[in-house]
């Protein structure tokens, strides 16, 4: 794992407002995001983001976070 | 002192970010004439708002072309008028004072807002461009029926408005 | 630096009780006010509506003085309180009147509670319900503004605890310089007596003699400006314990050191001269203020956005220092490195973050002309969530994880749940602040029980009213749950067995430590003084002005409800008040 199982969650929780306010941004640029494809997208970026984190670290270090 | 280098820019750039703001809402005031409510009405005795000769006979009335003065009085929980109809690409100005408690004068959506402290008088001065209807809503709370304090505003096609009472 | 290691409790036991105690009475009112909270919620969002809606502002009164008067304020004191004690390596100087002032806090919240609970009880003719900014001629109960006044003088002795412990140890020690945490809460101190003198003002003189009948009437402009003048200040006094452990406990629970003293200082001493004369930003729509005043605030507010700015720097800096001292490197990748496991870090970092994005909706709340758009909208409300609501609430409920331990000599019955906690909470908070400042933007009000109305739909830019409203109540439930975890594992904490090996009390060491800092720093003087100066600058002409306008009294009007109208009444009301208890 290339960062700790704690500090996945608090990056999964951080992603929260970033979505959350995305939407918002989205739409004032014109965009039409429903809610569905809302949440799609932001199951899909927490996704990547566990799947990250989950790869090996390349450099072959292990994170010093508990 | 020892100020760190990163940290001295960091302050300039926050001065920098401060006086921006600064100078920013001085030009909504004096570049684009976004005038606040201030203290220039006289004050009134809220137990005698039946007597003024304008809060008396509160409504719209017409003070100049494409002018218009509205006077409303804020009670517990209603304003009177509490329908207003004015026209369209008109500029009005709105006169406000309360009887009881303090109330605001929020028309939704838009920025006319004010509070109306009794005692007080508050006068704002809006542009009424489009035809529209809105909502008029006490956004300080009033007491045990604040909720229900509502009004609306109704900006008419200038062909369609008529004053009160011409008809 | 102290002379005995071990925790809190092993150096200083007695007073290790009174923050506990502290800290208890802040819990309390924590728990009371997210049940009323949650009751809001559902309330304004009609899902569930258990009481009247003329009645919901009884609890919105609650919520709002129980969670930032008494949780905050009582979880202050207790901060403080540990804070001078260890920090000057003493006891406090005589118990019995910390304790004196503690009882004047507790009181002054019953009585204030009671008067407020009063509305809910057949018979009793009692009521405040007045909400937490009293506007007169809004009247509550005379107990209101009793309690009110009582807590306030409490805390006005525990500021004078802390002084008394400093003369005594500035004697000891004539020319060493004050430490940091003293230095925080003496500044602090300070400014509240300053500011908290015009809510004293506007409640002996004017509010209570008022509501017991003895002036008819008063001025609702002078009142409401006098409690403003507190009003914005209270607002720093509450975060002043939270930026005291952004820079105290922070670097330390990273692993390194505060990044600067001196800047901590210069910090605290700006708070302590900016925070009072900013108090009309709040006012920026009401009439009989001259448009020069509400200008010379804002101004004041503006310059406020550097401490705060300043604070965002040190605290950020100190983290990363502290993750490259645990092994952390690259442009970004010392955040890996930091203590994430670890609640107390975790909950402190993200309300760290949090506060960020309130300072950007202060801003807008700020600039004068543009608060005509949000003014008394669900935006504000937004905004102070972010801000008392976790910035503050979020930052003591983590440090409660370190500071538990060290006043129970018990261990943290669950750290990971405490991390759940913290998480639960910020994701609670994304959701209902966000929907809180959207709604604002379309003009939906706050303080008030059905922000339905008949006449007219509001013009939703993104997505649905629904959803806007479906998004406070999952954000007000996680608000709820979390506040109901944090209470859990504090219960469970304290009925646990004492345990060994609980790591030492103690704070952060600097980098850039106090001798860097120039000496005139620590002249609470001539920086008391120079806050006076610009008080009385900013506030003698508006307050002069409007005496002058309105009269002493004001122009008229009468108190609403009428429920009080002479002494004699009050007779009655005490006895019935008796008669109620016993009954």
């Amino acid at each position: 794992m290339r960062v700790s199982r704690a500090g996945l969650l608090v990056a999964i929780v951080i992603m929260v407002p970033i979505i959350v306010e995305l939407r918002t941004v989205v739409v004032h640029l014109g965009f039409d995001v429903s809610l569905a494809e809302t949440a799609l997208f932001g199951a899909m970026m927490i996704g990547a983001l566990v799947l990250w984190a989950m790869a090996p670290d390349i450099r072959g270090r292990e994170p010093n976070g508990e | 002192m020892n100020i760190h280098t990163y940290e001295k820019f960091w302050l300039g750039a926050s001065m920098v970010l401060i006086v921006g703001f600064i100078l920013t809402i001085t030009y909504g005031s004096v570049g684009l004439g976004i005038a606040m409510v201030d203290d220039s009405e006289p004050t009134i005795n809220p137990e005698n708002v039946g007597d003024h000769p304008d809060f008396g006979d509160p409504g719209v009335e017409q003070v100049g072309e494409n002018e218009y003065v509205v006077h409303v009085v804020a009670v517990q929980f209603a304003y009177f008028p509490g329908e207003i109809e004015v026209p369209a690409d008109s500029t009005v100005t709105f006169k406000l004072t309360s009887e009881d408690v303090i109330h605001s004068f929020s028309v939704v959506g838009t920025n006319a807002n004010t509070m109306i402290i009794p005692g007080e008088i508050a006068s704002v001065t809006v542009e009424a461009d489009e035809p529209g209807e809105y909502g008029i809503v006490c956004s300080e709370y009033c007491g045990s029926g604040h909720h229900d304090m509502e009004g609306k505003l109704t900006v008419v096609p200038q062909d369609e408005f008529e004053l009160e009472g011409d008809e | 630096m102290s002379t005995e290691s071990g925790t809190f409790l092993d150096q200083f036991p007695a007073e290790a009780k009174v923050v506990r105690t502290a800290f208890y009475s802040s819990f309390v009112a924590l728990f009371v006010g997210a049940l009323m909270g949650i009751l809001q919620v559902l309330h304004r969002t009609d899902v569930l509506r258990i009481v009247d809606s003329a009645d919901y502002y009884s609890l919105l009164t609650l919520h709002a003085v129980l969670l930032v008067l008494s949780f905050s304020v009582f979880f202050l004191v207790g901060i403080f309180t540990w804070a001078v004690t260890t920090s000057l390596d003493r006891g406090l100087q005589d118990l019995r009147y910390t304790w004196a002032w503690y009882g004047l806090m507790a009181l002054g919240t019953l009585l204030a509670g009671i008067a407020v609970l009063g509305a809910f009880i057949p018979g009793l003719d009692m009521s405040a319900a007045v909400l937490y900014t009293f506007y007169a001629p809004l009247q509550a109960h005379p107990f209101y503004y009793l309690g009110l006044a009582l807590f306030i003088v409490g805390t006005w002795l525990a500021g004078l605890d802390w002084f008394r412990s400093w003369w005594a140890w500035k004697k000891d020690n004539p020319d060493e310089r004050i430490p940091l945490p003293t230095f925080m809460a003496l500044t602090t101190t300070l400014f509240w007596i300053l500011s908290s003198a015009g809510v004293a003002v506007s409640v002996l003189a004017f509010l209570l003699p008022w509501s017991l009948g003895i002036i008819d009437q008063v001025n609702a402009l002078l009142t409401r400006t006098l409690f403003w003048y507190f009003g914005h200040a209270v607002v720093y006094f509450w975060l002043m314990p939270a930026y005291l452990l952004w820079y105290t406990m922070l670097p330390k629970i990273s692993g390194g050191k505060l990044f600067s003293d001196p800047l901590a200082r210069v910090v605290f001493v700006l708070f302590l001269i900016l925070s009072t004369p900013t108090g009309i930003h709040h006012q920026y729509l009401d009439p009989g203020i001259a448009e020069g005043f509400k200008f010379i605030a804002m101004v004041n507010t503006m310059f406020l956005l550097l401490p705060s700015l300043l604070t965002a720097f040190t605290v950020v800096a100190s983290m990363e220092h502290g993750a490259r001292q645990r092994g952390g490197s690259g442009l970004f990748g010392w955040l890996r490195a930091l203590p994430w496991r670890d609640p107390v870090f975790t909950g402190m970092a993200l309300a760290g973050l949090m506060f960020a994005a309130a300072g950007f909706s202060g801003m807008i709340n700020a600039g004068m002309n543009i608060n005509y758009l949000v003014h008394n909208t669900w935006w504000v409300v937004g905004h102070f969530h972010l801000t008392v609501g976790t910035a503050v609430a979020l930052t003591f409920m983590a440090a409660t994880y370190w500071f538990l331990p060290q006043l129970t000599g018990k261990a943290i019955w669950s750290k990971s749940l405490g991390l759940v906690q913290v998480l639960v909470w910020f994701v609670g908070m994304t959701f209902m602040s966000n929907s809180m400042h959207r709604q604002g933007l379309i003009g939906v009000p706050r303080r008030t029980a059905e922000p339905q109305y008949s006449g007219f739909d509001y013009e939703v830019a993104v997505g649905s009213m629904a959803e806007l409203n479906m998004q406070v109540i999952i954000g007000g439930t996680l608000l709820f749950i979390s506040t109901l975890l944090f209470l859990t594992v504090v219960v469970m904490t304290v009925i646990g067995d004492k345990v060994d090996g609980l790591p030492d009390n103690g704070y952060a060491d600097t980098l850039s430590g106090p001798e860097d800092a120039p000496l005139v720093l620590d002249n609470l003087k001539l920086w008391a003084g120079i806050a006076a100066l610009l008080v009385i600058l900013a506030y003698s002409l508006p307050l002069a002005a409007i005496i002058t306008r309105g009269g002493i009294l004001g122009p008229g009007g009468s108190p609403s409800p009428q429920f009080v109208d002479t002494l004699l009444f009050v007779g009655r009301v005490a006895a019935d008040t008796v008669g109620g208890v016993i009954a």
